[in-house]
Formats: structure tokens, sequence, C-alpha cells
């Protein structure tokens, strides 16, 4: 038997298919933020998520948003740090692309803010990809009264105290400031009547309730220089109520000689920067 | 005793019926709370947006001075200037110094009022709820230059299709410019580089910005890419990965996110019906609206809006009209037509009148009378009245039984 020029030798042969890590790229979300009066906002931060083992080795994809204050790692605030998992759609069969949805109270810190995106696959290996965007400041004020109704007054008298209370719901200090006017801005008044008119100088406050009349403050019946209220109201902070960040001021009104009938004016109150 | 209580009952609930609607609150919101122009042009200007809101469901109108230095300088666009809770209001500033401005440093404020009205007491004071915002600017002669990209993306594509990019150019100087943009793909390794192309975006005016579409057209086979976008003329710059797969692996998405219909439509006039539709893919779509109008299950209309074409995210309002001839209760049913695709079905129904009822007329604007806001509060009333009526007679059957 002639000996064959080639034998058959068998070679075992392991191929190991490793794990490809998941990339995160393109994290995107707005820049500024102007946040809502009272309420929250929702803030979306985009990411492509891909994965060389199909969409389907992707496990989790999640995201944080954080202040610059803050480190990424801190438990979750309203003020400075929040975290969602996002939601994820294929794209094709390596890339998904996810929204990271989130809801940002509107006392949430100004300033600079981080979203992290990060991917994690079915062998647990991970990549994060930040991006950063502006939270502007929000000014805002809850004025918890549309009227003063300082009731049926004969002249002379002084009306019952009436209050009034200003909520911060913005992310920043505020001040407040005040002017009255009978029927057009800058006349002086507080009130017109059926019958003559009642001063600015009548309609009265203080911060303090049972103040007497005679101590009260005037309110301005100028609106280019309004009464300065001192009354700085810090924003409301984590474990506060809406109405812990606010203050209350105290009214009221003295019917002068003259005026008589049915009187109307308007009180405005401006909140501006702390100063 | 058990007869106290009940009029301690009546008597709370009655006090409650009062004061709740004069009690209410009015809230108003502003941000960004300062603005701050740098270097505006002398004959130049520069605009910046901010965001107005406020907690009241009512549409409210907005009203607004500027006090201050140089005020007559500033510029405020607040559009059809009416808030609710659901539709908060964009605004535009602007800074115009005229040609023999001074150079130096100016400050101004903006303030916004909301208006309530009076509830007809006797001796009454209505209150505006106010914001001021505060603008600092700067004036030179000196033209500056400076602008920033940013917001780069790019889309995976399918094989002979062209690249989608979009970048934004954001002018932070004083006068307009027309960057330079220079893009350069490279394959997976990043070690080859396969392609480069230089482009002229649109023109940015200051302190503006534009979202800039580019199409890049060059064929590449399917594997994953990154692609390099830059500027000689802007600060920022972006390192991106994109995919190239084969035919049919792009898919487009997207859906209706609401449907807006009028709340009072009245036979014999126009009504529109807007489809809010969002791209939810990865690439742009043209998208229109078709809509099925049917009364009493008959046909009597079919609607199809414009077509626009809609980027990744973005969401457009598609509308389409049609005038009803008869009263009653119509049904809506739209899709949204999108590269070949349509969108699930939505369903409405829209009750159509005979005439304009006196109630909807005031529905446009708002003003806060005593805190009872808008049409509903004149029921709302009548319904307290009722109770209040009821209890009554129910403590003094009450009282009667007793004796």
């Amino acid at each position: 038997m002639a000996a064959t020029p080639y034998q058959n030798v068998t070679i075992p042969s392991n191929i190991s298919v490793t794990n490809t890590a998941p990339i995160v790229s393109n994290v995107a979300l707005p820049s500024p933020i102007n946040l809502l009066a009272g309420t929250t906002t929702q803030v979306n931060c985009t990411a492509q998520v891909i994965d060389d083992n199909g969409v389907s080795d992707l496990n989790i994809t999640n995201a944080t948003l954080h202040h610059s204050s803050v480190a990424p790692t801190a438990p979750d605030s309203n003020e400075t740090k929040y975290s969602v998992v996002c939601s994820c759609y294929g794209m094709d069969n390596i890339t998904s692309n996810c929204t990271c949805s989130f809801d940002v109270w509107y006392y949430a810190n100004n300033g600079t803010w981080y979203c992290n995106v990060t991917v994690v696959d079915d062998s647990s290996e991970s990549d994060t990809v930040v991006n950063s965007t502006i939270i502007n400041t929000l000014r805002a004020v809850n004025v918890t009264r549309t009227s003063l109704d300082y009731g049926d007054l004969p002249t002379g008298n002084t009306s019952q105290e009436l209050n009034i209370t200003l909520i911060n719901i913005g992310n920043t200090i505020i001040d407040i400031s005040a002017f009255a006017y009978g029927s057009a801005m800058d006349d002086g008044l507080a009130m017109v009547c059926d019958g003559g008119s009642i001063d600015a100088t009548y309609e009265r406050y203080d911060y303090s309730s049972g103040t007497e009349y005679a101590l009260m403050t005037s309110v301005s019946g100028n609106s280019a220089a309004p009464s300065q209220m001192d009354l700085d109201i810090g924003k409301r902070e984590d474990g506060e109520e809406m109405g812990d960040a606010s203050s209350m001021v105290y009214w009221k009104l003295q019917i002068p000689v003259g005026a008589g009938g049915v009187c109307n004016g308007t009180l405005t109150f401006i909140a501006e920067a702390d100063t | 005793m058990k007869k106290n209580k009940l009029w301690i009952i009546a008597f709370l609930f009655l006090i409650v019926s009062i004061v709740i609607p004069f009690s209410q609150a009015i809230s108003l919101g502003v941000s960004p709370a300062s603005f701050t122009f740098e270097n505006t042009l002398r004959g130049g200007f520069a605009t910046y947006e901010g965001l107005l809101s406020t907690g009241d469901a009512g549409s409210l109108r907005v009203s607004y001075d500027v006090v201050g230095e140089n005020s007559d300088w500033i510029q405020v666009d607040l559009g059809d200037a009416l808030l609710s809770k659901d539709k908060p209001l964009s605004f535009d500033v602007t800074v115009r110094p005229p040609e023999d401005a001074a150079n130096g440093e100016y400050s101004a404020k903006i303030r916004f009022f909301l208006a309530t009205g009076f509830t007809g007491q006797e001796v009454e004071s209505r209150i505006f709820t106010g914001l001021s915002v505060d603008v600092y600017f700067s004036v030179t002669g000196e033209e500056h230059v400076d602008c920033v990209i940013g917001g780069v993306s790019v889309s995976d594509a399918e094989e002979d299709r062209p690249l989608e990019l979009y970048l934004t150019v954001k002018n932070n100087g004083n006068v307009r410019v027309k960057p330079k943009i220079d893009i350069a793909i490279l394959d997976q390794s990043k070690e080859t580089l396969m392609y480069t192309e230089s482009f002229y975006a649109d023109e940015v005016l200051p302190t503006t910005k534009k979202q800039i579409l580019k199409e890049v057209d060059y064929d590449l086979i399917k594997s994953q890419y990154w692609m390099q976008v830059s500027s000689e003329d802007c600060s920022g710059s972006d390192f991106l990965t994109f995919n190239i797969v084969g035919f049919g692996e792009v898919y487009d998405l997207g859906e209706i996110v609401r449907m807006e219909t009028p709340d009072v439509p009245v036979k014999g006039e126009l009504v529109p019906v807007q489809a809010f539709f969002k791209n939810t893919g990865a690439r742009v779509v043209n998208a229109k609206l078709r809509a099925i109008v049917s009364l009493d299950g008959n046909v009597v209309a079919v609607l199809e809006s414009d077509e626009l074409q809609v980027k990744p995210d973005e969401v457009v309002d598609l509308e389409a009209y049609f005038r009803p001839e008869l009263q009653g209760n119509y049904v809506i049913k739209s899709q949204v037509l999108y590269n070949n695709k349509l969108t699930y079905e939505k369903s409405n129904n829209l009750v159509v009148s005979e005439h304009l009822e006196e109630e909807s007329e005031g529905q446009g604007i708002q003003e806060i009378t005593g805190g009872v806001v808008g049409a509903g509060s004149s029921s709302w009333l009548a319904v307290v009245v009722l109770f209040s009526i009821i209890i009554l007679l129910f403590v003094l059957i009450m009282r009667k039984k007793k004796r």
C-alpha cells in the first residue's frame, strides 16, 4: 500500500469571540435652559449608543444631570442632581438613539450643569460621555391675592388689616418693590372714587401684623421710584414646601376726607434682583 | 349641640365659598433674569431671547415698560403677548445703540406686568404682578468677530445616500459672520483619512444663532466612521462617529404627539386641524397630515396639509382646514405620511355648533376678575350658591324637627 502524500491531521481550533465595549457618542442637550415658574421643565439629553455586538447586547442606558457644584455621584436633589433611565430605540443593527428626559424643578440651581450618559452592556462593560449646558436664572413670584378688598369704610376710618403673601417660585433670591396708582400710572393716587380720590400715602404696609396705621409705611405713587421692600425672599430648598420661600406683607387703608362712593385703584408688585 | 355643629358647617362652607375665589394667586416668572450685551456696535444691534411663564391656566395678556437711561435703545418683542400655564411666552430683547452713541457701559430694566380686573368691591385695590429684568450693555465702535460652532450631529446613513450633518453657529460678536466649516472623515480605526470638504455656513447675525444642515455626498462602504468638524473662523470643534449601513437599515420613525382643534367651532366657519408631528428617527423626513372628517359615519371631507421637512427630534405643526356645513358631532381621523410611512391614527371629536355662544366669545383673552377666571366661573358660582341653599334648607329642616 503506497503511502499517500497527504495525511489527515485534526488541529483543534478555538476562536474566542470577545465582547466589544459599547460606545456613547453625540451627547446633546439644549443650552441655555429657561426654567418655568413654579413647576418642572422637561430637559432632554440625547445620545447615540453603539455596540458592535448588536443593540441586543446593550443592557441599560442611564443618565445623570448635575450642577457643577456637586459630583455626578452625589445623591439626587431637586436643586443639584437628577438621575433617569433613558429611553432608547434601535436605528440599525448596532446603533440606538437614546433620549434621557429630566423633569427639572424651578428651584434647580442656575449655572453650569452636566449630562452624563452611561451605557452598560450584557458583559458589564460600559462607557460614559458628558456634555454641559447652562440653566439660566429664573426670577419668579406668586402673589396670593388678585385684589385687596378693604370693605365699606366711612370717611376718616382705617380699614382692617389685609395680608398678601409673596412666594418665590424661581431659582434666585428676590426682592419686592411696589407702587400704587388710581386711574393712570404715576398719578400719585392709591384710588379714584366716585367722589374725590385717595392719595397713595393713605395705603400703607408693614412686615408685622398688628402694626398701628400711623407706624406703617406709605406705598409709593411713583412707578419710577417704587417702595423698596427689602424682603430678600430666598429660593425654595430641598425638603421645603413651595410656600416656605415666602414673605407676608400687611396692608391698611385710611379714607381721607373728601373721598366717597366706590373707590378703585391698582397696586403693583414687582419681583426684582436682590440688592 | 348637633344643631350648633350644623350651623358651623354651613357657616364655614359659606366662608370658604366666598373666600376661595377672591384669594386666587397669580404668578409670573422670567428666565433669564438678566441680559448682558457686550461690545454692541454703534449703529448695530444685538438680540437675546427670554421666556415668560405663569402657573395660571387662563390666557393672560402681558404688558411691559422699559425704564432707565437710554431705554429707547431697547426693544422688546412679545409676539402676541398672551401667556398661560400651557403656553409660556418667548420674547426677544434687542439693543440698538444709535450711530452717535458714546462708548461705555449702560443699564436699564424691563418690567413685565400681568393685569387683573376689579371684583366690584366698594373699596378695592386690584393687584398687578410684575417682574423686572436687568439689561446691561456696553457700546463700542470696534468691530468684534467672535463665533462658536456647536450642536454638531451626524446621523447614520444608508450606502449611496448623503450624510446629514447638523451644526449650530452662534455669533457672539458684533458683526455678521459667514464662517468656513471644515470636515474630515476617517475610517473606523481613525488612521486613514477618507474624505475632506470645506463649505461656508449661512450668514449669522450678531448675537444670534443658526442651525445649519449640510449634506455630505461621498460614497462610503458599510462600516463605522469618524468625522472631525472644525472651523478656522469660529471656536469649537467636534469629533463624532457614524455608520454607513445597508439599504433599508436606517429606519424613519415619527409620531403624532398631539392633535388640536378649536374648542367651539361654528357651522360655516373655517376650522383648523393641527397635528403636532415629531420626527423620532435619525434623518430628515418630509411629512404631511392626512385627515378624514366624518359626520354620522359619512365622510364629509378629506384633508391634506402642506408637506414640511422635519429634522430629527423636531416637532412641526401640520395644519389642514375644513368648513363644516352642518352642526353636529364630527369625527376626525388623522395620520401623518412621512417618507412613505404612516403614523398610527389619531381620532378627535369635534362638536360644531349652530351659533357662537355668548360664553365662548370671551375665551380669547381673559382678565382675572376676582380670581374667578374664565368662562367656567359663572357655573362654579352657581354650584356654590346652590349648595349653600341646600345646606341652609337642611339646617332649617333639622331645627324644625327638633322643635
